[in-house]
């Protein structure tokens, strides 16, 4: 739900992830946000998929593609560039400091200062 | 068709590296079924919940800075009535936390230094002096400049709000603090009529310390950020003195938090 909160405010950043420890199982994607891409080179066309993860192994990563609507299996390479979606810490605690800000400041308007018409009083 | 000899050769030369040319790393996989998608849901949470518990297992320090408002408030001494403005001032905080029951519930300790909070006071004496002469109107009062601070200790028991993995939590604070003012110079008041006239004008001066002590209960709210939950904001309402006529909400914090340690 939060996730979700804070991804519609954009508080949320792509975290490039290792590739060896990603295959060796150290690192959990799964039911995340991924991005892949594989430069262009000489052995290769260039190629970038996003997935939402469900299955990793050492050898690739499957996942749903919003873009294509269908389960994909990208097969790991030499040079292939990983990075995850994750919620930005400060954006996310900004978002978070400022509602509790606002809710201090009224806080102040209605009780403290009792101000009338805001604060109950005529 | 004819087939010239010299294309069979070329294509027979390039045929390996066509074969060993990288093709697209994509291609179609099955679709996990809706029990495999439970599964791998439920082992992420776990994990999710591993992680999120593991940094609360070890007392850590942490250290608060915040911006904190009070009602305005009037408090008698021997010597003199004092009185702190509806006021802010920023706030540092030195505190030790823990997390207990598998991390759903965490023990925290603060101990708080709030200052310059604006404040002035009422010498005693002058207090006497104005209820022994009536005032035909309304008094006006100018009173002695004050420097106040406040010192508090506090114990906090804060709960994860719908589950232990949660940013959220929700808090119930017990604590006591000591409202102190240094007063030095002189307070005035004046008569003033119906229109607006100033009739009578007394003044007495007034050098000293007041100290006010007050126990209080917080209700707080603070979301956790930051790898390992280094970070946290949030905010808090005391409820102060606390046994005395006028208890009530006292004042308010907002606050953010930086962990250290494990």
């Amino acid at each position: 739900m939060l996730a979700f909160v804070l991804a519609l405010a954009g508080c949320y950043r792509w975290e490039p992830v290792a590739l060896g420890p990603l295959r060796a199982g150290q690192d959990e994607l799964r039911m995340a946000r991924v991005r892949l891409a594989r430069p262009a080179e000489a052995s290769g066309p260039a190629a970038a998929v996003e997935l939402i993860a469900h299955r990793v192994d050492a050898e690739g990563i499957e996942g749903f593609a919003p873009s294509a609507a269908r389960e994909l299996r990208w097969r790991f390479g030499p040079g292939d560039r990983v990075s995850v979606r994750r919620p930005d810490p400060w954006m996310s605690g900004l978002a978070v400091a400022g509602v509790y800000a606002a809710v201090l400041a009224i806080g102040w308007i209605a009780v403290i200062e009792d101000l009338p018409g805001i604060s109950g009083r005529p | 068709m004819r087939v010239r000899p010299r294309g069979v050769w070329l294509a027979l030369l390039w045929a390996p590296s066509l074969a060993w040319a990288d093709p697209s790393p994509l291609s179609p996989a099955p679709l996990p079924t809706p029990a495999e998608l439970g599964r791998i849901v439920a082992s992420v949470e776990a994990h999710r919940q591993h992680e999120a518990i593991a940094p609360r297992r070890a007392p850590r320090l942490f250290v608060e800075l915040s911006m904190q408002v009070w009602r305005a408030r009037d408090f008698a001494s021997d010597t003199m009535l004092l009185r702190r403005d509806a006021t802010g001032a920023p706030r540092v905080a030195l505190g030790l936390r823990r997390g207990a029951l598998d991390g759903l519930i965490e023990w925290a300790l603060l101990l708080d230094v709030a200052a310059p909070i604006a404040s002035g006071a009422l010498p005693e004496a002058l207090s006497a002096a104005l209820a022994a002469s009536p005032c035909e109107g309304q008094r006006r009062f100018a009173l002695a400049p004050a420097r106040g601070a406040t010192l508090g200790l506090s114990a906090f028991a804060r709960v994860r709000v719908f589950d232990r993995a949660s940013p959220f939590s929700v808090g119930l604070g017990l604590g006591l603090s000591a409202f102190g003012a240094a007063v030095s110079g002189a307070a005035t008041a004046t008569c003033v009529d119906r229109l607006g006239v100033a009739r009578d004008t007394r003044s007495a001066a007034v050098d000293g310390f007041a100290l006010h002590p007050s126990v209080n209960v917080f209700v707080e709210t603070s979301y956790r950020f930051g790898a390992r939950e280094r970070f946290d904001t949030g905010l808090r309402m005391a409820v102060s003195d606390l046994g005395t006529p006028t208890a009530g909400v006292g004042s308010a914090q907002w606050f953010v938090a930086w962990h250290f340690g494990p």
